[in-house]
């Protein structure tokens, strides 16, 4: 019987496989790794912060009270050109209005109460989405290795033609390198939806600058604002109107009586104190994957008309789709508990693939101490990195220098782990520096 | 709970239990066709279920009790698994060379060229093109847009893979330069209408 994928297309394809996931491996295995924390993206901002006022709802009124004041307090100050106010929702019920210049926690009656302090919970997110590079070269780089997993998935598939065939068997105490080609195999193939779909929509979503450069330059003129206005809307038409502090009073009065099954949890100011000035009300819809609709307003509050995220396009309502798909924020914890759980596979997927290379090359007698020293670095010292930062954080304050902290700390142990080859073996202390870590943190926690 | 979450979570007990007959069929001492069918069927009946109920959320709740039924089977699969002593297969992938043989740094970095810089390139040219057609044909622009953002990475992740799949150089090279230049058309025909 001829088999489906020729023997020699097999062989190129587990080459193929291995060339994509060995070069790219550290930074894949870093993005999944901050992708699988970042899942808890809510969490972690309330547990960086326990003491700021939550609630379950805020009235429009103390909303717009607690704009004027806000505004009020950047007199004299260049003026912003956005005011973001989060509403309470189940995973973060709280409060807190953004602008270019600060960002600070409400109350339910809209008086200001204390500055927001986050910076771990962004440190990670920009760790993830952008590697803490500057926004599009970072982000680019973030979306072609999205690129690349989708890639190892093909790959993958190609070069296992048995990969179904053996969906479920896993020789998990094996010797000889099958157990761990077992675990790498079957973890692949059982998370192969979840790894296609936050790979692409990683992808998608880091690549799109770069792709909208393409489209602009081609059919935009340039203007590459125009690329993303049929699918998230533009920006409505505003007769030059008041120049006063916008009233959101009456829009989100509006968005409880008209459309009673959205659930507000944005409202954006743009371009306040100004005549072009308009309200924007971003609204989730239960049950959809859409992250929500945007509503927008004239500055007196009167409705303008919506995006169409929620019941445009196809186009619209599959690009509005992708974030809530890639962050996994879409059905409270228990979402959120299988995506982390997934994303750990995928970590292990990664952190297997090469282990199952340096093994191979072991086995044919070229031992490389020094590379699986800092594959172990890697693995075990990037999460210790993290958690470093994490305690960083809570003994210095919202001030602390994260970002250098972490690489810094990555570089460290790299760069040691290399340098006690072959002599040393890292990984053991790593795993248990990296358990201490966690545990001071919680103890910490607690005892806060 | 209204009917569609119902079919929502009985599309999600379907896929389950489309994951537990996978097992069973494949645990049989001979490949029983009936059986394999029954548990990929039992799969797709919880994915339309889901869809039917709830759309494309349906969907992805339903998948990730699939998957997560799957992995479940696995941890038992990893628990009951006798010690063996069968070897895992020691095949070279050519990353790095072996003792005694040239680096051939060259050739490596052409080849990431041709994988990375190239072959994005060419993905993008072929998004464009394939934007710039749809909305030829009368795509609405939203649609024709999002086309773009979704085929760039698609077509990079694919010829990549084929990319390094071929050997040769000239292979390669026809592989990049067969859709540059038929992108490239389409997108100049795309443009000038």
């Amino acid at each position: 019987m001829n088999r489906p994928i020729s023997k020699e297309a097999v062989k190129r394809a587990l080459s193929a496989h291995a060339a994509i996931g060995l070069l790219a491996s550290a930074l894949l295995y870093l993005v999944c790794l901050t992708g699988t924390l970042v899942v808890f993206f809510e969490e972690w901002q309330r547990i960086e912060q326990p003491a700021a006022p939550e609630m379950a709802v805020i009235p429009p009124e103390a909303v717009q009270s607690a704009v004027e004041t806000v505004l009020a307090s950047e007199k004299g100050k260049p003026a912003t050109r956005h005011l973001y106010v989060h509403l309470p929702t189940e995973a973060l019920p709280r409060a807190t209005i953004t602008t270019d210049h600060q960002a600070v926690h409400l109350d339910a009656d809209g008086a200001v109460i204390m500055p927001e302090e986050i910076a771990w919970s962004d440190f990670l997110l920009a760790l993830h989405y952008r590697l803490n590079m500057p926004a599009i070269v970072g982000m680019t780089i973030v979306g072609a290795l999205g690129a690349m997993i989708v890639a190892l998935a093909i790959s993958g598939v190609i070069a296992h033609p048995r990969i179904f065939r053996d969906a479920f068997r896993l020789r998990a105490r094996d010797r000889g390198g099958i157990a761990l080609s077992d675990w790498h195999n079957r973890l692949s193939v059982w998370t192969l939806p979840f790894s296609v779909a936050v790979a692409l929509t990683g992808a998608l979503i880091g690549l799109a600058s770069f792709t909208g450069y393409g489209m602009a330059s081609g059919f935009y003129g340039g203007d590459v604002e125009a690329v993303y206005a049929p699918v998230f809307g533009g920006e409505p038409e505003i007769a030059g109107g008041d120049a006063g502090v916008p009233d959101v009073v009456p829009a989100l009065q509006m968005m409880e009586r008209d459309f009673p099954r959205a659930i507000p949890y944005y409202v954006t100011l743009h371009e306040p104190l100004t005549a072009q000035q308009h309200v924007q009300i971003v609204a989730e819809h239960p049950n959809r994957l859409i992250f929500g609709e945007y509503y927008n307003f004239d500055a007196a509050g009167r409705y303008l008309g919506k995006a169409g995220l929620a019941d445009g396009q196809l186009g619209q309502q599959l690009a509005a789709s992708t974030y809530n798909l890639h962050f996994g924020n879409y059905g409270g914890l228990a979402v959120k508990f299988a995506y982390f759980a997934f994303g750990l596979a995928l970590c292990a997927i990664i952190a297997t693939g090469v282990y199952i290379w340096l093994a191979k090359r072991r086995r044919r007698g070229i031992d490389n101490p020094r590379i699986r020293n800092v594959w172990d670095g890697v693995v075990w010292g990037m999460p210790l990195a993290l958690t470093v930062t994490f305690l960083v954080r809570l003994t210095v304050g919202n001030d602390a220098p994260l970002m250098p902290v972490f690489w810094c700390a990555t570089a460290l142990i790299l760069v040691a782990a290399m340098a006690l080859a072959p002599r040393w073996k890292v990984r053991a202390p790593l795993q248990i520096l990296l358990i201490a870590g966690v545990i001071a943190c919680c103890a910490w926690l607690a005892a806060i | 709970m209204d009917l569609s979450l119902q079919l929502v979570w009985a599309g999600s007990a379907c896929a389950v239990v489309g994951v537990m007959a996978l097992r069973l069929a494949w645990g049989l001492p001979r490949r029983s066709v009936a059986a394999n069918m029954a548990g990929w069927l039992l799969m797709l009946l919880g994915s339309v279920l889901a869809a039917t109920g709830h759309g494309a959320w349906g969907l992805a709740v339903s998948t990730l009790a699939l998957m997560a039924a799957a992995a479940l089977c696995l941890l038992y699969a990893a628990a009951i698994s006798p010690r063996g002593s069968a070897h895992a297969t020691n095949r070279r992938v050519h990353l790095l060379p072996e003792e005694g043989e040239p680096l051939g740094l060259g050739r490596r970095l052409a080849t990431l060229a041709l994988t990375v810089p190239l072959a994005m390139a060419v993905s993008l040219i072929l998004a464009v093109a394939a934007r710039g057609l749809a909305a030829r044909a009368g795509w609405h622009e939203a649609d024709a847009n999002v086309l773009g953002f979704l085929l760039m990475p698609l077509l990079w992740a694919v010829i990549a893979v084929w990319l390094l799949m071929a050997r040769a150089r000239r292979r390669q090279g026809l592989i990049l330069l067969i859709p540059a230049l038929a992108g490239g058309a389409a997108l100049l025909a795309a443009i000038a209408t």
